[in-house]
């Protein structure tokens, strides 16, 4: 045995964790976009050139269940499958997965740089409690008392991670991605067009490969996004 | 005898010494290493060490400069140079630290280093480990990232990783409330009977690559290689070890210091 033989070999992982709704609303154009967008996401995130991490990515759908369809993996070994629409918007249960899986060390190690979450919906959540359904429509600050939403802004790890999202259409629930994001200065990627999935994909991408090259990953307070998106897309 | 070597021309500078006294033999091995990433972009290494055994109090300490401060080369070695005096002038060999003695101390250091970088103190924020020994103890303290480790008689008996959320995330000198953020502890030791004694402080540029796993075991096999080297000889060792880093795509700094203390005669 050698003193290498102490030493973890792979790189340091930046995962980013995917939540895609995959509801029954989410059928035709909206979501042939979001499967043709992650490939070509996961196809730019495998070919950077002086990556620092090793860029892991995990998708969970949100449709009928909660369904983790790639677990945490290389980047560079994720095939996804095309994702089907159909049944509800469990989002509550999807952000209680991904505070899950991030505060467990096997799956998220201490060496980790810190994860990203990115949130893409078109609708609301059909799992809220019974007293927030009457209370209807719902603000950002009811939302941010939301179990899941609170335990996503109070779990010792899943608080530092950072957060991105987009709502596809006039329905998208934006006051609860603004509550997911919680966070000034990072506006929620509204599209009206489904052109506007592609260019917020585009978005991610460049984070996560800014982040990955940079001196400290970790860093990431200053995201492009002005030069993407047109002032009506951005819901702050 | 004494051995020492600094070579600040390249990318990375190490020291190394060892002592003998009536109880015991003790060495240290150290070397700081500049990340790749600060190599490519002509930058500096922002960790810092220090290292002391002829002294009659005993040092290792470590600082790690945190790379969202500019200036932080300056900030981590005002930290290590400030904790050397202080040790110097200030502590008294034979004394047997209480918790507020401890405290005090710690605040002193702190204040100190703030008074350093009155308006711009983060820019020079950083990390700091270290590890004092005197004739009846062993103080060691942090703040921030990186690893304390000690055993006695090949067993570990202090680990210190301090991380619990994610790489490059730390408290540090700058941190809002930093004296209760800084871990201290004091352990009264009779050496001769705990012997041997080895100590590891590292930066979390090492100390993040390590197996968790095996990490309890690092100090008996690097006693195990003390036992059947020189110091000349296990400095190239290790200066081998952190400089060609096993770990892909690493580009942190990466600072490791060992303190030996081992009976007299029982190197091979």
């Amino acid at each position: 045995m050698g003193l290498n033989n102490f030493v973890i070999s792979n790189a340091r992982p930046l995962p980013v964790f995917i939540l895609v709704d995959a509801s029954g609303s989410m059928q035709g154009p909206k979501m042939d976009m979001v499967n043709n967008s992650l490939k070509e996401m996961i196809s730019s995130l495998s070919n950077i050139e002086g990556a620092k991490g090793q860029i892991e990515i995990c998708l969970i759908k949100i449709s009928g269940d909660v369904e983790v369809i790639q677990p945490l993996e290389k980047v560079e070994k994720v095939v996804l499958p095309e994702l089907v629409a159909s049944g509800r918007t469990p989002i509550g249960g999807s952000v209680e997965k991904v505070v899950e899986m991030i505060e467990d060390q096997s799956i998220v190690p201490n060496r980790a740089y810190t994860p990203v979450i990115i949130l893409i919906s078109d609708g609301i959540p059909t799992d809220i409690t019974r007293e927030m359904y009457e209370k209807r429509p719902l603000d950002k600050k009811q939302y941010l008392e939301w179990e899941p939403l609170q335990h996503l802004h109070t779990a010792n790890r899943s608080q530092k991670c950072m957060r991105m999202a987009l709502g596809i259409g006039e329905d998208a629930d934006y006051e609860l991605l603004k509550a997911f994001i919680n966070k000034e200065n990072v506006p929620v990627i509204k599209a009206v067009e489904v052109t506007t999935i592609g260019k917020f994909f585009e978005w991610v991408t460049i984070s996560v490969s800014q982040r990955s090259v940079s001196a400290n990953p970790n860093q990431f307070d200053e995201i492009p996004f002005e030069d993407l998106f047109p002032d009506d897309a951005l819901v702050l | 005898m004494h051995w020492y070597c600094r070579m600040k021309k390249l990318n990375f500078y190490s020291d190394f010494d060892e002592h003998e006294n009536d109880e015991y033999k003790v060495a240290f091995n150290a070397i700081s290493v500049k990340g790749e990433r600060h190599q490519k972009n002509n930058e500096y290494n922002q960790d810092y060490f220090r290292c002391n055994v002829k002294n009659h109090i005993k040092y290792a300490i470590v600082a790690d400069g945190l790379g969202s401060a500019k200036q932080s080369h300056i900030g981590s070695k005002k930290a290590v140079e400030l904790l050397e005096n202080m040790i110097q002038e200030n502590l008294n060999n034979d004394v047997i630290l209480s918790e507020t003695e401890i405290t005090e101390f710690n605040k002193r250091l702190v204040e100190k280093w703030e008074a350093s970088f009155p308006d711009h103190m983060r820019e020079y924020d950083t990390t700091l480990l270290y590890l004092i020994i005197f004739k009846h103890g062993v103080l060691v303290g942090s703040i921030g990232d990186g690893l304390i480790l000690c055993s006695m008689k090949n067993e570990v008996v202090y680990i210190k990783e301090g991380k619990n959320s994610f790489s490059n995330q730390t408290y540090s000198l700058a941190s809002h409330q930093a004296l209760a953020n800084f871990t201290s502890i004091y352990q009264p030791i009779t050496f001769k009977e705990k012997l041997p004694i080895v100590f590891i402080l590292a930066t979390d540029g090492v100390s993040d690559d390590l197996k968790p796993e095996m990490i309890q075991e690092l100090p008996a096999y690097l006693y195990e290689e003390f036992r059947g080297n020189s110091v000349v000889k296990m400095q190239n060792i290790i200066g081998s070890w952190i400089l060609n880093w096993e770990t892909q795509h690493h580009s942190d700094d990466r600072t490791f210091c060992i303190l030996t203390m081992w009976k007299a005669g029982e190197q091979e």
